[in-house]
C-alpha cells in the first residue's frame, strides 16, 4: 500500500456478520451456499439486539442500522479473542471505520409521521443522533472505549468497501493500530423501500440471480458487517489468528450517471487497477473476484466488462454472493470482504445463487458450485449510485 | 382516560421506559447522578409521559425537576389539573 510506512502490514484478525443468511461466521457461510426463498426485501428476521448485550434502553435510542452495526462490530472483537472491555492497544490508536448508505431511516420516517399526526413537540429529542449515519461508528467506538479516528463512509453500495480500506490505510500508514471496518444497513421502511421499487432497481420476481440472463434488479437487504484489521506485528505478538493479509485499496468515480454505471465500466476498470497497482501486483496474479454483482442488468454487464478488460486471459472465478445475501447497501462490501476471509479459511469459494441460467455474453467465469481454492490474491468490488467505485485486494496471511 | 393516574403508575411506566426496576425510583432518586438519566432521556421520558396521560410539561417546569419524586408530583398535578 501507497501509504505503508516502516514495513508496517495490514492483517484482517477477526469477523462479525448479522445478515438474512446467516448470523455468525458458521451460519453466514453455510449460507452462502443455501438457496433463498424469492424474497425482494430481506430482513433479519431473528435480530434480537439484546442477545449482544444491547440493552432495551440503549436499543431504543439507536436506529436499526446502528444495532446492526454494534451487534456486528462487537462479534469481530470476540472473534479476534479481544476483550470488550479493555482497548487491545492505546484506545486513541484504535478507530472505528464503518459505512452505510442511508443511515436512520426508521427514526426519520416515524418522526415525520409524529410531527404530521402529532404536532411539533411530539418530535423525539433523539431523532437527530438517531438519524445521523455516523451512529454505528459511534456506538461502537462508545462502547468498547475506541477512541481514535472513528468516522464514517457514506458512498452508497461502495460505503462498506471503502471502509475497508479506508482503515487500512489508517493502519499502514502508523495512525492506528487496530481499526474496526465495515458498515451496516437498515432501511426496508415505506419510503425507501418503494422509492427502490419506483426507480424499477428491485427484482420483481424478488430473486436475486448475478449474472443470470433473466436478472432482473437486486433485493434489497439489510446487515451489518465488521471486520477488525491490526498491523501484522502487533497482531502477531499478541498471537492473533489471521484470516488475510489487506495488500491494496482502490477508490474512483465513474463521473458518467447518478444511478447508472458507466455502460463500458470504465471506473470499475480503473478502480481495480488502481488496488491492483496499490498492492504491486499484476492482474494475472489475481486468481478470484469477489463480485459487486448485484443482479441488475447494467451492473453485472459493466462488471463483466471490466472484469474481461483487466483481467483477460487470466480469467479469474468471479463469484456474487448477493443471490443469497441481498444488496444490503453500504454493508455489502463488508459482507462481501467478510465471505472473502472465509473463502481463504475455508480454501473454497462460495457458489452465485440463484443463477438458472448464465449469462453467456457476459464471457467470465462465474462461481456456480462451491468450488476448492488455492488461496491466492484476490479482489473485492463495490460500485454505487454517484459512480462511486471501491477495490480491495487481499492476499493468503 | 378511564384509568386513574397514580404514583404506582407514574413510576411504573418510567422504570419501564428507562429499563431499570420501579422500586429503584424513589421519590429523592436523583434523575441525573442517581439514575443515569442525561438531558436528553430526561426530554425523553418526560415526552413519553407526556403523550400517556395526555398532559404538556414545559420546558420551564422540566428544568425545575432534579428528583424522581419532582416528576412525579409534576406528572400527577398535570394529570389531576386537566
Amino acid at each position: 500500500m501507497i501509504e505503508a510506512r516502516d514495513g508496517r502490514r495490514v492483517v484482517i484478525t477477526g469477523l462479525g456478520v448479522v445478515s438474512p443468511c446467516g448470523t455468525g461466521l458458521g451460519d453466514f457461510w453455510a449460507g452462502l451456499s443455501t438457496p433463498a426463498e424469492p424474497e425482494v426485501s430481506r430482513r433479519v428476521h431473528d435480530f434480537d439486539p439484546t442477545a449482544w448485550g444491547i440493552k432495551h434502553v440503549e436499543a431504543r435510542r439507536m436506529d436499526r442500522f446502528a444495532q446492526l452495526g454494534l451487534a456486528a462490530g462487537l462479534h469481530a472483537v470476540a472473534d479476534a479473542g479481544l476483550s470488550a472491555d479493555e482497548p487491545p492497544y492505546a484506545p486513541e490508536r484504535c478507530g472505528v471505520i464503518l459505512g452505510t448508505g442511508i443511515g436512520g431511516a426508521y427514526a426519520w420516517e416515524s418522526q415525520t409521521i409524529a410531527l404530521i399526526e402529532k404536532g411539533p413537540t411530539r418530535v423525539s429529542p433523539l431523532v437527530v443522533p438517531m438519524v445521523m449515519p455516523n451512529a454505528a461508528s459511534a456506538a461502537l467506538s462508545m462502547r468498547l472505549g475506541w477512541a481514535g479516528a472513528v468516522e464514517t463512509v457514506t458512498t452508497a453500495c461502495a460505503a462498506g468497501t471503502h471502509a475497508v480500506g479506508n482503515g487500512a490505510r489508517l493502519v499502514a500508514a502508523g495512525r492506528c493500530d487496530a481499526v474496526l471496518v465495515g458498515g451496516s444497513e437498515a432501511c426496508q421502511t415505506g419510503v425507501m423501500t418503494n422509492g427502490f421499487t419506483n426507480m424499477k432497481a428491485l427484482s420483481p420476481t424478488g430473486i436475486s440471480r448475478p449474472f443470470d440472463v433473466a436478472r432482473d434488479g437486486f433485493c434489497s437487504a439489510e446487515a451489518g458487517g465488521v471486520l477488525l484489521l491490526e498491523e501484522a506485528g502487533a497482531a502477531a505478538a499478541r498471537g492473533a489468528r489471521v484470516y488475510a493479509e489487506v495488500v491494496g485499496t482502490g477508490s474512483t468515480a465513474d463521473a458518467h450517471h447518478l444511478t447508472a454505471p458507466a455502460p463500458d465500466g470504465r471506473g470499475a476498470m480503473s478502480c481495480m487497477r488502481a488496488a491492483l497497482a496499490d498492492a504491486g501486483l499484476a492482474a494475472g496474479d489475481i486468481t478470484h473476484v469477489n463480485a459487486h454483482g448485484t443482479s441488475t442488468p447494467l451492473n453485472d454487464a459493466a462488471e463483466a466488462a471490466a472484469v474481461r478488460a483487466v483481467f483477460g486471459d487470466t480469467r479469474p472465478a468471479v463469484t456474487s454472493i448477493k443471490g443469497v445475501t441481498g444488496h444490503s447497501l453500504g454493508a455489502a462490501g463488508a459482507l462481501e470482504a467478510i465471505a472473502l476471509a472465509l473463502s481463504y479459511l475455508h480454501r473454497q469459494l462460495p457458489p452465485t445463487m440463484g443463477v438458472t441460467e448464465l449469462d453467456r455474453d457476459l464471457d467470465i467465469d462465474v462461481v456456480l458450485e462451491p468450488r476448492a481454492w488455492e488461496p491466492g490474491p484476490a479482489i473485492s468490488n463495490s460500485f454505487a449510485f454517484g459512480g462511486h467505485n471501491g477495490s480491495v485486494v487481499l492476499i493468503p496471511a | 382516560m378511564t384509568q386513574p393516574v397514580t404514583a404506582e403508575l407514574v413510576r411504573a411506566d418510567a422504570a419501564e421506559h428507562l429499563g431499570i426496576a420501579a422500586d429503584q425510583l424513589g421519590p429523592s432518586a436523583r434523575l441525573v447522578e442517581d439514575l443515569g438519566v442525561d438531558s436528553l432521556a430526561g426530554i425523553e421520558l418526560s415526552m413519553k409521559l407526556e403523550e400517556k396521560y395526555g398532559i404538556n410539561i414545559t420546558d420551564d417546569e422540566l428544568a425545575e425537576v432534579s428528583t424522581f419524586g419532582d416528576l412525579e408530583q409534576l406528572v400527577l398535578a398535570k394529570a389531576g389539573n386537566r
